[in-house]
């Protein structure tokens, strides 16, 4: 049985997206993966998320740099919405070069931990072990 | 390593060959796609479009082992708002590298089309 209820990955490079959600297939630790391609689509599906299920955790890998909706802008309105649909969610950035600025600002929006690109196998398995 | 184009064709082996090809053809046409978008983000003088293209371009660039575009692309994202740097040349070096590595990869790990 998948450990995750979720797996959701917001970035919007479609190799990116591709590589990770096979790598994450093949790990077998989430019912479900999930793309979105900028923040906003992914904001628009928290807001509309009607039936929350507690029984298990999701996972949110965020991307820092996307068009329309960036990673942090995105931050500032998922921390806007109500506590429910926030419940049982980890969030994790993934980023090619996090500056300590950047870091310090994440953190305040409840981000967990940041993890370097590329994502492996080895990386996520081990944001599992320690936060799950 | 390839010397024209500097590939490192071992980051390409190393991809899952189950899905290298498909992952291959999604960097080209994503790559292919940015550059018409840089070009007319250089017309514009949109320098945050160009900005974020030459990062999404810098980031899928590495899982091709395309090192001489991933470098191209990080300056075009560190100094596109800078005036002293030359946009229109840094934006056709990327888009002669992609063309490049295009048919880099046709060759050696694609069909040919």
């Amino acid at each position: 049985m998948s450990q995750l209820k979720s797996i959701i990955l917001i970035d919007d490079d479609n190799t990116t997206n591709f590589l990770n959600k096979r790598i994450i297939e093949k790990l077998d630790v989430a019912e479900k993966i999930l793309i979105f391609k900028n923040g906003l689509e992914a904001l628009n599906y928290f807001k509309d998320l009607a039936d929350p299920d507690y029984s298990k955790s999701s996972l949110i890998i965020l991307d820092i740099n996307m068009p329309v909706m960036n990673g942090f802008e995105f931050l500032e309105h998922y921390n806007g919405l109500s506590e429910d649909k926030k419940a049982k969610k980890l969030i994790v950035m993934l980023t090619t070069s996090a500056i300590e600025s950047e870091k310090d600002l994440a953190l305040k929006y409840r981000v967990s931990d940041f993890l370097s690109k590329p994502l492996t196998s080895e990386k996520i398995m081990k944001v599992i072990t320690t936060y799950f | 390593m390839e010397k024209d184009i500097s590939i490192n064709r071992h980051v390409i082996e190393n991809i899952d060959e189950e899905i290298r090809s498909e992952v291959l053809e999604i960097f080209l046409e994503d790559a292919h796609i940015a550059v018409v978008e840089l070009n007319t983000a250089l017309k514009s003088e949109d320098f945050e479009s160009i900005r974020q293209y030459a990062h999404k371009i810098k980031g899928a660039s590495m899982f091709a082992g395309a090192i001489e575009l991933s470098k191209e692309c990080m300056l075009l994202e560190k100094n596109c708002k800078d005036e002293s740097f030359n946009l229109a040349l840094s934006i056709q070096k990327v888009t002669r590298l992609i063309d490049e590595l295009d048919v880099y990869l046709r060759e050696n790990f694609l069909d040919k089309k």
